[in-house]
């Protein structure tokens, strides 16, 4: 019996303790970790994150020190997409916004219209990509065409076979050589440039003048 | 006692013996983010690294140059040159001193195949780590034992260029919940994410200061 009662004073605190833990709980929902981006915040924090699914301070004050986990789910289940595009797509929103913010903030792109051009070896990705960006160039007030810039086949085949720092001066080159980006367009372009990277670079076409910005 | 008794005993013995404290590790935000990088192949050959941990609230000198011995010899593993620095110290520490060490660091290095670092062709990258509690709880028995310590951290890692311009800068969150019980050892689980990330982050900031270069 002495045992018992020694085992459960030993145990009981983490027993109890932990019950509801969605970590490792044993009276914990069912969830998986992994597919949950999660924050920790004070109480006063998370109630303007998450209205209404705290309760509201107690008049008569609370001698606990409380805190509080907010999480989101992911979308896709992990593995059901390449690493790489998962990475990518899972901060789109907020690349698309940076981006836009900064083609904003450029010289001269204030009375053009954008045009979206995306690199991705993946043509879905890619979509989803340019999609994203065109919202957030409209979301910070510049306006934007469907249309992409457009080359010859030739000039296709000789850009495929450059290095990409390379590649997107000249395309940007005959966009405003053939008039498909004429005077008073721009374009955005968005791109991979290694198999091994989980991030976009942002460049500019200006008037046939290339450059980086991200 | 009776043999029943016994029996009882001895299990309630065998449970003793077989539980412990045991950590149980819960990515928070970023750690668990997908990765398309492989820390076994050389990555990072011809990088030159000044790798910087800096020292706070609940996170102490010695941990500091854990952390920074650490993911030294796994950039290192990948082709890197790395230079450590502890606090807001000058970088003055070669990697020959981090060599000299000698002693593997199983978690950082993996199965990954040791690779000479390369000659300095790019500019450097300086990593640099800040890590802290946010929170920290404790339960006690009889304000005696502590019997569950459950905390939450983060760690802030920016990596700038040679000229000091911001290329890339993420914030990591995790928890770990340490507790008597059974269970598998959460540190192995931890160090796989936590080297995957950087390892990504390394190569993310080096995609970006190639850019920079060419805008320039």
């Amino acid at each position: 019996m002495t045992v018992l009662i020694f085992m459960a004073l030993f145990y009981a605190p983490s027993f109890l303790s932990g019950a509801q833990d969605p970590l490792d709980g044993w009276a914990a929902p069912d969830v998986d970790l992994r597919r949950l981006d999660c924050t920790p915040m004070d109480m006063e924090a998370a109630r303007r994150e998450a209205p209404g699914a705290l309760p509201p301070p107690s008049f008569r004050g609370d001698f606990i020190e409380r805190r509080a986990v907010i999480c989101r789910g992911r979308l896709m289940p992990p593995g059901s997409r390449r690493a790489q595009d998962e990475a990518v797509l899972q901060r789109l929103r907020d690349t698309a916004a940076r981006f836009a913010g900064a083609v904003k903030a450029t010289d001269g792109a204030e009375g053009r219209t954008w045009m979206v051009q995306v690199m991705h070896p993946r043509p879905a990705v890619g979509a989803k990509i340019s999609f994203a960006l065109k919202n957030a160039l409209m979301d910070v007030g510049l306006p934007v065409s469907d249309r992409a810039p457009a080359l010859a086949v030739a000039d296709v085949q000789v850009l495929g076979a450059l290095p990409p720092e390379q590649g997107w001066p000249l395309a940007c080159a005959r966009w405003a050589a053939t008039g498909s980006v004429r005077s008073g367009l721009g374009v955005v372009a968005a791109a991979l440039r290694d198999d091994r990277e989980t991030i976009l670079h942002l460049g500019l076409c200006l008037d046939g003048a290339w450059r980086w910005l991200r | 006692m009776s043999v029943g008794r016994w029996r009882w005993a001895a299990a309630l013995a065998l449970g003793l013996g077989l539980s412990g404290c045991i950590s149980v590790y819960q990515p928070l935000n970023g750690l668990h983010r997908p990765v398309a990088i492989d820390t076994r192949y050389a990555n990072f050959e011809g990088l030159n690294v000044d790798l910087r941990c800096l020292t706070g609230e609940g996170f102490e000198e010695d941990e500091a140059q854990t952390l920074c011995r650490r993911l030294s010899r796994l950039l290192q593993n990948q082709g890197a040159t790395v230079r450590t620095a502890i606090r807001g110290s000058r970088v003055a520490r070669g990697a020959a001193a981090d060599e000299a060490e000698g002693e593997a660091e199983g978690e950082a290095e993996g199965d990954a195949p040791r690779i000479a670092a390369g000659p300095r062709r790019d500019a450097p990258l300086s990593i640099e780590l800040r890590s802290r509690i946010l929170h920290k709880s404790e339960f006690s028995l009889l304000f005696i034992w502590t019997f569950v310590t459950d905390y939450s951290f983060a760690q802030d890692i920016t990596v700038r260029d040679a000229d000091g311009a911001l290329l890339i800068e993420d914030t990591l969150m995790g928890r770990f919940t340490q507790r008597f019980g059974f269970g598998e050892e959460a540190s192995e689980r931890f160090s796989r994410d936590y080297y995957r990330f950087v390892s990504q982050l390394t190569h993310n900031a080096r995609m970006r200061q190639r850019v920079l270069v060419e805008a320039r």
